[in-house]
């Protein structure tokens, strides 16, 4: 069935869709001390937190599969779609689309499990490669991601208190050699940073030594345009920033909410990162 | 020697290019032995910020601490004493300051008991910005060590942003939260992801607090007043106003927010600040609600109101004319900026209109000495119908 669609559609659009094939698993990983249980959604059927994006230039239109390695099913949706796709336990699907603004678009997890443990994909698109950067934040309890993967618990944890806070899978300072997240520019670039928000709750990103452009958000459109130092980021929301540095140093990006900051309740940790810009 | 020469000119040259711009200076402290009263009567103790103006520095610190006020385009210059046994910083919250003067302990420095440290940036935009210290920062800003910065626009007080419109009256209300058990623990808090806010504040105070007369928004029908929000809490605070009051929000984080959109309510999530211009349409007597929210799971977790009156007469005793009063809440002095370029007379009254002294304000900074005993006072300016409040602690 999975070979039937893939061929209908590679016939009818054969020069202008691209295939793209992306695995769903969710497993247990070691983040430093700390053990959690998180869906991913990567390019590589051997999983890995810090699973990167993938980038298209404009109008690009793609066909893709989306293999769940798991044995439970899961549900997938465009974050700007109301509605999304059932993925059987070990089945696959195949969904097309084409990338048609400047944005990051983001396939979402709809089912319980997957949803609260993060499984969220971005495609960005229209983005020049010479100055991009990728924050995927995720926050989780850890101590009940555990019976949220094998499905014990089916309703969200309340109260919710996460202990773990990460940026492409690391807390701070594991997130230092990530060479998804951390910002090496020189004054005058323009710098593209797509955040992904699969965690559970609004984070706050706050920007020390400069403001940033927002140019894209779906879930918060109202503050598109806007030049700011702190802004939420929704669950589940992509969004692209614009950030053109003016002067040289080392400035922290961080969560705002200040729980976010540490690692199973240890300062510093968490949500936090690095802009390294040089003349 | 010779490196040393080209060290002096480069230094030289740097400061004659900072200082080529107005400089505003203030003078801070830190302490960790603040005490505030809570809306139930309690005290608790808090770690702050208090005004150390020379000659005579103040020697208490307050939740929030001072506002400092600059205008666009000033070199700020704020010089900070640590007089507590640990370190801290000060962080100035959007104003985009350099490295150096960054504030933060790790890429920075921090400034340790007993020392002192000038920080330094420019004000490059108008707005309303956030300093807090920036030390274990989930305990300090958690412990009270925050307050606000006020930038008004190069054209001086009145309007939010260059060719704006003006208006008549400005409040300013900074959000935060306390967890009442790390107050009343700090030695021991945390772990530091379970902050449970249980104590909510609008400049530092909660509940019938905010209605004992110090923070009334006051004006009148057909007349502009700013609204300048701030949150430095951990959660999200909404702020929101009677409907017959046309919201227009003009700046969010010092910067112009494109199309300046008409708004009934703004949402503050940590960090945020947004700068609105309101018009009374009709006599009310109402308020601004506040409502708090745990960002963990959106839960309402608490509620503060302030009066918000628009009367139908200019009866508004915080008319803004450009004199600034700081600190405010004081100890038992205070300062003036009188903007005027001739010497000005002030009288300052209690709320029973009897005077209590008088002098003369020259023009700029006046440090004006006061041993009235805690209470709330009005200055007032040249005998009109510029009041200020002013709080003694």
């Amino acid at each position: 069935m999975r070979l039937f669609i893939f061929s209908f559609l590679q016939l009818g659009f054969v020069s202008h869709f691209l295939a793209l094939t992306i695995y769903m698993k969710t497993d247990n990983y070691q983040i430093g001390t700390v053990n959690t249980y998180r869906c991913i959604l990567s390019l590589e059927p051997a999983m890995n937190l810090q699973a990167a994006p993938y980038y298209v230039d404009l109008n690009t239109s793609l066909n893709i599969e989306i293999i769940n390695l798991d044995t439970i099913a899961h549900e997938l949706q465009w974050n700007d779609f109301a509605s999304g796709v059932v993925l059987s336990p070990l089945g696959s699907i195949t969904l097309t689309r084409t990338f048609d603004q400047q944005k990051v678009y983001a396939l979402v997890a709809t089912d319980f499990s997957a949803k609260t443990l993060g499984g969220s994909f971005a495609v960005i698109a229209g983005v020049p490669a010479a100055q991009r950067y990728f924050w995927n934040l995720y926050e989780m309890q850890t101590a009940l991601s555990g019976a949220v993967a094998n499905l014990s618990q089916q309703s969200f944890p309340s109260p919710y208190r996460p202990n773990l806070f990460s940026i492409n899978g690391y807390d701070y300072p594991l997130n230092m050699n990530d060479t998804l997240g951390i910002v090496n520019a020189h004054v005058g670039d323009s710098v593209y940073i797509a955040v992904l928000n699969s965690g559970n709750m609004v984070h706050t990103l706050h920007f020390h030594g400069y403001h940033f452009e927002i140019l894209s958000s779906t879930k918060n459109p109202s503050q598109v345009a806007w030049k700011k130092d702190s802004a939420p980021v929704f669950p589940q929301d992509g969004m692209l920033l614009l950030l053109i540095p003016d002067k040289m140093g080392t400035y922290p990006v961080h969560d705002h909410n200040l729980t976010a900051v540490t690692t199973t309740g240890g300062y510093s940790g968490g949500m936090m990162s690095m802009l390294n810009v040089t003349p | 020697m010779k490196y040393l020469s080209v060290l002096f000119l480069y230094f030289f040259f740097q400061s004659s290019a900072f200082f080529a711009q107005p400089i505003t200076e203030y003078w801070l402290q830190a302490r960790m032995n603040g005490v505030v009263t809570l809306d139930n009567g309690n005290d608790v103790q808090f770690w702050g910020f208090g005004d150390n103006t020379p000659p005579n520095p103040g020697n208490k610190v307050f939740v929030p601490g001072p506002v400092l006020r600059f205008t666009q385009g000033d070199s700020a210059i704020v010089h900070f004493q640590n007089n507590s046994p640990e370190m801290h910083t000060i962080h100035f919250h959007g104003l985009d300051a350099n490295q150096a003067n960054d504030g933060v302990p790790h890429t920075s420095l921090e400034i340790g008991p007993n020392l002192t440290y000038d920080y330094k940036f420019k004000c490059t935009h108008a707005g309303t910005f956030i300093y807090h210290c920036h030390v274990l920062t989930p305990l300090h800003v958690a412990m009270g060590m925050y307050g606000l910065v006020i930038i008004d626009p190069s054209t001086g007080p009145g309007t939010l942003h260059t060719n704006t419109p003006v208006y008549q009256q400005e409040y300013a209300f900074l959000s935060s939260e306390f967890d009442l058990d790390w107050n009343n623990n700090p030695i021991s808090p945390g772990p530091f992801n379970l902050f449970e806010a249980n104590y909510f504040m609008l400049n530092g105070k909660s509940g019938a607090q905010l209605h004992d007369g110090d923070q009334d928004i006051v004006s009148n029908v057909g007349e502009k007043f700013a609204l300048r929000l701030a949150n430095i809490g951990y959660g999200k605070t909404t702020f929101s106003w009677p409907n017959s009051i046309d919201a227009q929000l003009i700046l969010s984080d010092g910067r112009p927010v494109p199309t300046m959109p008409n708004v009934s309510e703004v949402s503050l999530y940590p960090g945020e600040r947004y700068d609105l211009l309101l018009n009374g349409n009709i006599v009310i007597d109402s308020f601004l609600t506040a409502t708090y929210y745990d960002l963990r799971n959106m839960n309402l977790i608490g509620t503060n109101t302030v009066p918000l009156k628009i009367g139908d007469v200019a009866i508004t005793e915080n008319a803004h004319k450009g004199f600034r009063i700081w600190p405010n809440p004081t100890a038992d002095f205070f300062n003036v900026v009188n903007p005027l370029a001739l010497p000005i007379e002030y009288h300052m009254i209690n709320l029973e209109g009897k005077e209590l002294q008088h002098g003369i304000l020259a023009p700029g900074n006046n440090k004006i000495d006061c041993a009235l005993g805690s209470g709330i006072y009005l200055v007032n300016i040249d005998q009109s119908s510029d009041f200020h409040k002013l709080i003694i602690r």
